[in-house]
């Protein structure tokens, strides 16, 4: 498979009387993408807002983040199952708006959800602060179960970062990146020298609010499966999941997964990157046994010398992280542990819920439970007295001069399971 | 449908739709404890005792699936409900449990139900 993305750098959002994309600005007509949005009946209202980094503005409670992008051409659009086609994606040409993201907000169950800081020491902690931010405001109709107003809020982030991506349908991007694969078969005639690496994707899925979905199917129950690195880019795959924002893939994470870029871009070069097999994290033990030795044995399968395997979340899904390593190293397929850790607030606690011997090259995207106090910011989207409730966070977070005082959990990707921000381990 | 114990601190669980609740009103470390004298009796784990990814330090409630029936000693049973005593009790005596409001307390039991929910529908 080949994709190439044409990125476009977004420099400012703006609401407008038209939607548009022109020298680097996002115009945005509210009344139009409120229209488009409101199709979906389970929305009452709804109102957008606009976060822009160096600003003085927190956004509290974040569901999901999403990066617009548009499929120009290949077959499929961006997110198929959920607002494109349901056809494959992953080839072709695909637009994507960089520096720039939709960030759903509000309340689907009393904890779970992040903060943003668009500037000050909690900006360091995520990429979103150095983004362009739309914000979708949503209202679901009056009732509605929990279920399907996460649903409601979910589709609607993305029929949005659709819409955005859409507005560049026309234009020629400012630069272009190219990927391609190569058939399984022809890898050993075309590497013959180099190290077959396959990613192991370890994905969310025991129930609301912890469910991931590949082409719109939740995938709760598969076995292991295979999938094309350039349908992952492509947003083949969407989060569900809001457990807990410290930790959690965003769609946006998976849209950029940094395991699978940097294997793309290497691949051919050090290394030849074999593919990527999604799996499991249920919460049944038979189901965590049965994904991990499948995994294994199709890395077997496709002749993997070794794995990389991120994590995602924590607690039990520690099980499946040791349990695919054991599995793993056992068909001997050397592997790497990418994951987070709670090791209390002096850090001198051990990290992870389970480990295992065979794990002797695990890489740390930080300590959840850092306490850290930010300051107060001139604006609020979304609700501040949330933060006493979200993961990180407690009774007394929000101080009497108005700053927040909480563990790094509660900040929105700030120990990205993926290596996405900067909080990671190097070998020197 | 698999044949289950269900042992939990989750009030809504014993709304009828579940069958052998066993209810105990406590605390989630107290409640593992209690699982892991029952798996030292020869029941066997069926779900992870820290479903999720709501750390045990901030939800009040889990409920814990076991085989119906007590065989003979299960290794792994025993090393993962001791790694998940572990776990909670270091999480737990970094800092105190928030006091949560009723609205919370009823989101997350919600939420516990719906991981036992999701893992008897794949069985």
């Amino acid at each position: 498979m080949k994709l190439t993305l044409g990125k476009f750098h977004v420099r400012d959002i703006q609401f407008s009387d038209k939607s548009y994309f022109h020298e680097g600005v996002l115009h945005i007509c509210k009344k139009e993408l409120a229209a488009h949005l409101l199709q979906d009946s389970r929305i009452k209202e709804i109102d957008f807002d606009i976060a822009r980094p160096g600003e003085s503005t927190r956004i509290v409670p974040v569901k999901d983040i999403i990066q617009p992008r548009y499929k120009v051409s290949g077959g499929g659009q961006v997110f198929p199952g959920f607002v494109g086609e349901l056809d494959t994606v992953g080839q072709g040409v695909t637009h994507s708006l960089e520096g720039c993201c939709v960030a759903t907000t509000g309340q689907i169950v009393a904890f779970q959800e992040g903060i943003i800081d668009m500037s000050g020491p909690g900006a360091k902690y995520n990429s979103f602060s150095r983004m362009c931010i739309l914000a979708p405001l949503i209202t679901p109709v009056d009732n509605i179960g929990k279920h399907a107003h996460e649903e409601t809020v979910r589709i609607a982030g993305l029929k949005t970062a659709a819409y955005l991506g859409e507005m560049t349908k026309d234009l020629v991007p400012e630069e272009t990146e190219t990927f391609k694969t190569d058939p399984i078969s022809d890898l050993s005639k075309l590497y013959p020298g180099l190290p077959r690496v396959v990613y192991t994707y370890m994905i969310q899925c025991q129930g609301l609010m912890h469910d991931t979905y590949v082409y719109g199917l939740n995938v709760k129950g598969i076995l292991p499966t295979m999938i094309e690195p350039t349908e992952v880019l492509d947003g083949a795959i969407v989060s569900g999941n809001c457990a807990s924002p410290g930790h959690k893939n965003t769609s946006l994470h998976h849209m950029q997964n940094p395991v699978i870029l940097n294997l793309l871009r290497r691949h051919g070069k050090d290394l030849c990157f074999a593919g990527v097999i999604i799996t499991i994290e249920s919460a049944l033990l038979a189901d965590k046994k049965r994904s991990a030795f499948y995994a294994s044995n199709l890395a077997r399968l496709i002749g993997a010398e070794g794995a990389i395997i991120t994590e995602e979340g924590g607690g039990n899904p520690e099980t499946d992280l040791m349990l695919n390593c054991k599995y793993f190293e056992a068909n001997g397929i050397k592997t790497v542990l990418i994951t987070d850790e709670y090791a209390g607030r002096d850090g001198a606690s051990q990290g992870l819920a389970d480990v295992t011997p065979e794990a002797d090259a695990v890489i740390t995207n930080g300590n959840g439970n850092e306490y850290i106090t930010l300051p107060k910011m001139d604006k609020i989207i979304g609700k501040l007295e949330n933060v006493k409730i979200i993961t990180g966070g407690n009774a007394s977070s929000i101080g009497e001069d108005g700053s927040v005082s909480v563990e790094i959990a509660a900040i929105m990707g700030s120990l990205c399971e993926l290596g996405y921000e900067k909080m990671t381990t190097r070998l020197r | 449908m698999i044949k289950y114990r269900c042992i939990t601190n989750n009030p809504i669980m014993l709304d009828g739709e579940f069958q052998n609740i066993e209810f105990i009103d406590t605390d989630i470390l107290h409640l593992f404890y209690c699982v892991e004298q029952e798996v030292c009796k020869g029941y066997r784990l069926l779900t992870h005792p820290l479903t999720g990814s709501i750390r045990p330090d901030i939800t009040p409630y889990k409920s814990v699936l076991l085989s119906e029936c007590g065989v003979e000693l299960d290794r792994e049973s025993i090393e993962l409900i001791q790694k998940a005593i572990y776990y909670v009790y270091r999480l737990e005596t970094n800092h105190a449990k928030p006091d949560w409001g009723i609205n919370e307390r009823l989101d997350f039991q919600f939420v516990d139900r719906d991981f036992i929910r999701n893992a008897l529908a794949i069985n």
